[in-house]
């Protein structure tokens, strides 16, 4: 025990990082966190609150900078002038693509990762999501079941603070320990009544979000100014910098390391565990080792993978625990298409308040079997709002006229946004690209996404439910989007690459998310999973992640680890 | 009926002359002088900055709040020239712009900034619908161009986001279903990350 540097060391700050670290110093241990980037407080959240005409660009943004510095980061839909510090330079962290099947990576390197910036919608995953790779042979068996989880789940939600609706219990989004939700506004109401009167399956709701309606643990409930990505001072919004790392901190058992680039874990064939944790400064870029009981994995799926493949030794040349050689494969993530419609009448209706929760459908269909001609399904998020002045520049005229059209409320527009899920195929993959090295030595990375035939199937499917559901409210104007599915990562969903499972021939770790070969390397990330369902992940893995730590404080316990 | 018609029948009614419009400018700050800015600038006479503070005033005019000029919107398109449109775009504009103008000058025998409030806004008005009418061109013309600049820089300003219209930043509340009285003005929008503009 004392040779080690640490009880645990933590690779990574966001989302599934963040909840190690609390999990693991709430238990006792002494735990180092090693974040790359750099330190985030609330007093970076420059952008909150700040209205266009403060901005050097008026929101539009520096085109030129992004263009030559943030090509991949600026086709988020949350980046912009107000959280452009929230993303990395593309050009200071190059990866590859592979032309004809690319993939966008969206990153934050600091102290938070993506929790800062995340969509914070979050449904937990229903029973059929742990059972339907085994029921249709696609992927490998998931190693629990949605009862070994959904204890965790309760405990997650229990502590950041989820709201949502209690009424409506989806197969596919369980009812969990909600803060009451927020509400629909009257358009999207309308629009909820007009599909459930024609679609008795399909239910409309106010999503399951990350966000407070009631204070907890210091934070205050949401003052609906909307746009979360900006950051929130007042934490209403589940992130590591509002939540678990305030948590993990007041154990006095967190240590934090920023700027320290993780190139590689140390392999001891001995022991079959992790040795050491090889790091660079970032600026410096001085090497450094550090020691630690268990190493908790939560870089994010591209980057935990990258770190896993870079770690090569004799016992495993293609990086360490892979004897299966699926790490890397199998990477997934959610085609997001769009679908809207202007909604007639409700006119003397609007909002007040910036609601930060959209509304959802959860996936109807193969819901009792496979019954559809297609695998598995989709989900959509949604939101309506009023058109306002940026409608002007396509509506014609100018002068007096326009300006007292311009200072009313426009029509009402409904938007699905649907997730569809992805099948997990041993082609979609991640590498290291054998010359290429970025500023610290390490490798940079290769992706590769293509879409098959199913998910083609499942777009053509959600594009024509959804415009039939808003044919259905009455809609008008309703814009489809292009034919070509979306380039992988723009759903931000990527998982996959380092899999769980039942066999140590075909899957990277075991049902607790430990390295079938390297008994002290947990991977709590979105790489763990087998399927990517067509919920957002982040719950689950959040859940995954406090499972694994109770399960990694008890075998060091009983002395197995 | 066309809103062009629909607008010339009601002129615009305080199009500002070219005094008014430097008295403006000294009220708002705005800085015309062209040696004031960088030096990637685009190098507009003032008769060419006049023309931009007009046709940006008859774009958005003063009604019973002020309009362009008092927003700034000749700042916005100065910043947006020299520093957010590409060399083509800006090249697209200035063509655009002079073309405008030297066309004025051909129908009335005058200078842009020497018509009167109403010429301004006919000419300025046949011109855009003109090109709202026709088929798309490649290039945005001059008259679009600064429609969409004089939008985007007029309700993203401080006078056109809470003054002209209504802005909520953090209501502490949230009504889904509050309803519109007469007069209520549309909120200006705290968007989250970025908006988006087209130049090209």
């Amino acid at each position: 025990m004392s040779a080690h540097d640490f009880d645990a060391i933590v690779i990574g700050s966001g989302i599934s990082g963040g909840w190690a670290a609390k999990e693991l110093t709430e238990k006792g241990l002494k735990v180092l966190l090693l974040e790359r980037g750099r330190s985030i407080t609330p007093a970076d959240y420059l952008g909150e609150h700040k209205p266009a005409w403060q901005f050097p660009f008026r929101q539009l943004g520096d085109r030129k900078r992004y263009e030559r510095d943030y090509p991949i980061q600026s086709t988020c839909y949350a980046f912009g002038e107000p959280t452009e510090q929230f993303w990395v330079k593309d050009s200071e962290h190059p990866y590859g693509q592979d032309p004809a099947h690319p993939f966008r990576w969206i990153r934050g390197f600091h102290l938070g990762g993506k929790s800062l910036m995340w969509g914070r919608t979050t449904p937990r995953w229903g029973p059929i999501n742990f059972e339907e790779n085994k029921r249709d042979g696609h992927g490998v068996d998931w190693p629990i079941r949605y009862d070994d989880i959904r204890p965790w789940y309760d405990h997650v939600e229990e502590f950041i603070g989820v709201s949502g609706q209690t009424e409506y219990n989806s197969p596919f989004a369980p009812v969990g320990r909600f803060q009451p939700g927020m509400q629909m506004n009257a358009c999207e109401t309308h629009v909820a009544d007009s599909i459930r009167k024609k679609f008795p399956d399909r239910r409309l709701t106010i999503a399951p979000s990350a966000v407070l309606t009631q204070p907890l643990h210091g934070r205050a409930p949401c003052h609906y100014c909307g746009p979360c990505e900006r950051g929130c001072s007042t934490g209403s919004y589940f992130s590591s910098i509002s939540s678990t790392l305030p948590a993990a901190k007041a154990t006095g058992n967190l240590t934090i390391a920023t700027d320290s680039v993780v190139v590689g874990l140390d392999y001891d064939p001995k022991t079959r565990k992790v040795a050491g944790v090889r790091v660079v400064d970032k600026n410096t870029r001085a090497g450094r080792r550090y020691t630690g009981r268990i190493v908790f994995l939560n870089a994010a799926t591209l980057a935990s993978t990258q770190i896993l493949l870079n770690s090569t030794s004799e016992s495993f040349p293609n990086g360490i625990g892979n004897r299966s050689g699926v790490l890397g494969h199998y990477l997934m993530d959610h085609p997001y298409l769009t679908v809207t419609g202007v909604i007639p009448g409700l006119l003397d209706k609007y909002t007040i308040g910036n609601r930060p929760a959209g509304v959802w459908m959860p996936r109807f269909h193969n819901v009792d079997g496979q019954t559809a001609p297609f695998l598995r399904g989709f989900s959509y998020e949604a939101s309506a709002s009023r058109a306002n002045w940026t409608d002007g520049v396509s509506m014609p005229g100018y002068g007096a006229a326009l300006k007292q059209r311009l200072r009313e409320y426009g029509p009402w527009t409904f938007g699905f946004y649907g997730f569809l899920e992805c099948l997990p195929y041993r082609d979609n993959t991640l590498t290291l690209d054998p010359v290429r090295k970025d500023k610290w030595g390490l490798p940079i990375l290769n992706a590769r996404l293509a879409w098959g035939k199913n998910e083609r199937e499942l777009a053509k499917q959600l594009v024509s439910d959804a415009s039939e559901m808003l044919q259905s409210a009455g809609a008008t104007n309703i814009s489809l989007p292009p034919e070509e599915l979306p380039p992988g990562g723009f759903g931000i969903h990527e998982v996959g690459t380092a899999r769980m499972g039942r066999d140590p021939a075909t899957s990277f770790l075991n049902g607790h998310n430990q390295s079938h070969e390297v008994a002290n390397l947990f991977v709590t990330d979105g790489s763990c999973m087998p399927s990517v369902a067509a919920q957002n992940p982040s719950l689950t893995f959040m859940a995954l992640t406090a499972r694994a730590a109770n399960y990694a404080v008890q075998q060091m316990k009983a002395g197995v680890i | 009926m066309s809103a062009h018609e629909e607008i010339a029948m009601k002129p615009v009614p305080q199009s500002l002359d070219r005094r008014a419009f430097m008295q403006l400018a000294a009220t708002f700050g705005l800085s015309l002088s062209v040696p004031s800015l960088g030096a990637k600038s685009p190098a507009l006479t003032t008769d060419e900055w006049t023309l931009i503070g007009d046709v940006s005033e008859v774009i958005i005019p003063t009604t019973d709040t002020g309009g362009a000029l008092a927003a700034g919107v000749p700042a916005f398109v100065k910043m947006m020239l020299s520093d957010w449109f590409s060399e083509g775009e800006r090249e697209n504009f200035l063509a655009g712009l002079r073309e405008f103008s030297a066309g004025a000058f051909k129908k009335h025998g005058k200078k842009f900034g020497e018509l009167t409030g109403s010429q301004k806004d006919q000419y300025f008005g046949e011109a855009l619908t003109a090109a709202e009418g026709g088929a798309p061109a490649p290039r945005a013309p001059f008259v679009v161009l600064m429609k969409r600049l004089t939008i985007f820089g007029y309700y993203t300003s401080e006078l056109g986001a809470t003054t002209e219209l209504h802005q909520q930043v953090a209501a502490a509340k949230y009504e889904p279903a509050a309803v519109v009285k007469p007069g209520d003005r549309a909120d200006s929008g705290l968007p989250g990350a970025m908006y988006w503009f087209n130049a090209s």
